[in-house]
């Protein structure tokens, strides 16, 4: 059986008439976007950004280079920060499940705080106060470690919820086979579970990267800060930071494909298996 | 008493609430060793739930439930080695999604009983073999017909070298053309002398499988008799409504 798609569920097939307007709509919407290109360019051509002192520097390697070594330093921090969080997320999402009534209360706690503070005001915490408290911590984990615990709370949540979307059959037949409660948890609730989040997780990981571009407040040197010394070095606003979204869009596209793919290759086993239930 | 009449499953003046639902009205039953005792009755009259009693998976109110003369502990490491010595088999099967059928067979013995990997695999391949989906062993359970499903099921609780095995409406979610092969395997089981207790729809099979029939209504058992008794001369007035509602149509 294939499966469709979102649009398949949401809409029924197009007839003549809808087709025709959405060909109409197409083109206008086409037609919009070139409008809008054109003046976003001339606008450029008039106020001289596309002159050739903010473009030429993109010729040089060391350019290149510098910004290669921010994005290193963003992938580093995004892969370890988004390891933390779900580490720590998974714990809490443990605890939240506890029978014990304090973890369980604890975990829920620490879950609704992180989820309600912001990332920002993390920063400034590991940024302001702890150094005050004599811990002595490097520019990358200053950005790391807020951006894990910002994201824990999510993490937990979205695992909590891919623990409650496994039938409570299987729950029951290792019961019935024998198994206690903590053996059942990772031997046969959490295989399953994962496989129903694997696409939050990463749309997490995407946020963790981006959270990161508040590197530069601790003096950080990941994409954004070294696109800003470029920004003064060469006095070119514009150009650099055009160049530093495309990036950025760039890695986030390829995370959200990556997501895509896996949800549908999830989706197809589920719905086989629930079409066999 | 000779080793026959050992009984395996005793059920002592159980009660159970649902809320205002008496659902389990003292209910006492006895299932001796090798006796398969069939379940039935409307629907809502509390059989699913005396069954899953058995093992725990429902708690009781008050009464008492002993597997092999022992009462059923009430948690722990005690009331998991109870349980993995009764085989359950549920209505909508619930195989590990994740994992081969065979995986099914094998993982809850080297889990729990700690079986060697080696010697878990060729018992579940013989038991796979004996309810005839060995061809289907590295496959997910999704791959698999509901009629394989549940016989697969089954394989994975007799796994576990179980001392009595509980149905609970086994065949209920099957199409019709696949229940035969279902009822088939559990009739080889009890022909085998596997203490059974089933819960079920299927009259016929009752009638010929069972050593015992058990009539529940309204959370009592109204009725127990051999089936040949109950079938032929139902004596409450519920028995006789429920049958002549089956056959009706």
């Amino acid at each position: 059986m294939k499966t469709g798609s979102i649009r398949d569920i949401l809409y029924e097939a197009p007839g003549p008439k809808a087709r025709r307007r959405i060909a109409w709509a197409t083109a206008g919407a086409l037609l919009l976007l070139a409008a809008l290109l054109f003046i976003v360019v001339r606008q450029f051509y008039v106020t001289g950004q596309l002159g050739e002192r903010y473009w030429a520097f993109f010729g040089k390697l060391t350019t290149w280079r510098f910004l290669g070594e921010g994005l290193l330093t963003t992938v580093e921090a995004a892969i370890t920060g988004s390891a933390i969080s779900f580490a720590l997320g998974f714990l809490l999402m443990r605890g939240r499940l506890q029978k014990n009534r304090l973890l369980r209360w604890a975990s829920t706690g620490i879950i609704e705080f992180t989820r309600g503070v912001p990332t920002l005001l993390f920063i400034y915490f590991f940024f302001l106060v702890v150094p005050q408290t004599g811990w002595k911590l490097s520019a990358f984990w200053k950005i790391t470690l807020p951006c894990a615990i910002s994201a824990c709370g999510v993490v937990a949540e979205a695992l909590r919820g891919g623990v409650n979307a496994v039938p409570k059959g299987q729950r029951e037949a290792a019961l019935s086979l024998g198994y206690r409660e903590t053996r059942l948890f990772y031997r046969i609730i959490f295989p399953q579970a994962i496989r129903f989040v694997i696409p939050s997780l990463i749309a997490e990981l995407v946020i963790v990267l981006k959270d990161t571009t508040f590197a530069s407040i601790v003096s950080c040197a990941d994409l954004m800060q070294n696109a800003k010394v470029l920004i003064s070095n060469y006095d070119a606003l514009l150009s650099i930071y055009l160049v530093v979204a495309v990036i950025y869009i760039l890695i986030n596209y390829l995370l959200n494909k990556l997501s895509d793919r896996l949800a549908r290759r999830m989706n197809r086993a589920g719905a086989a298996e629930r079409s066999a239930a | 008493m000779t080793e026959n009449d050992r009984p395996v499953i005793e059920l002592k003046h159980v009660h159970k609430h649902f809320g205002d639902l008496h659902v389990l009205n003292d209910i006492s039953l006895t299932v001796k060793k090798g006796e398969v005792v069939v379940i039935i009755g409307p629907s809502g009259s509390g059989k699913s739930t005396l069954c899953r009693a058995v093992n725990r998976l429902e708690t009781i109110d008050s009464g008492e439930i002993l597997f092999e003369g022992e009462p059923l502990p009430r948690e722990g490491r005690k009331l998991a080695e109870m349980r993995a010595r009764i085989g359950m088999v549920f209505q909508s099967f619930n195989l590990f999604a994740h994992r081969t059928v065979l995986d099914n067979l094998t993982i809850a013995p080297c889990d729990v009983l700690k079986t060697s990997k080696k010697e878990a695999r060729q018992e579940a391949m013989r038991l796979l073999e004996r309810v005839g989906v060995a061809d289907q062993a590295n496959k997910v359970p999704a791959q698999l017909s509901g009629g394989q499903q549940q016989r697969a099921a089954i394989a994975r609780a007799l796994a576990m070298h179980p001392k009595a095995m509980l149905f609970d409406e086994p065949t209920s979610a099957l199409d019709p053309e696949m229940i035969g092969e279902v009822l088939n395997v559990m009739a080889e089981l009890a022909k085998d002398g596997m203490t059974m207790l089933i819960v079920t729809h299927e009259m016929n099979f009752a009638r010929k499988v069972a050593d015992r029939v058990v009539f529940m209504d309204g959370g009592c058992i109204v009725e127990e008799n051999t089936p040949e008794a109950f079938f032929g001369h139902p004596k409450s007035q519920r028995a006789k409504d429920f049958l002549s509602s089956l056959t009706a149509h």
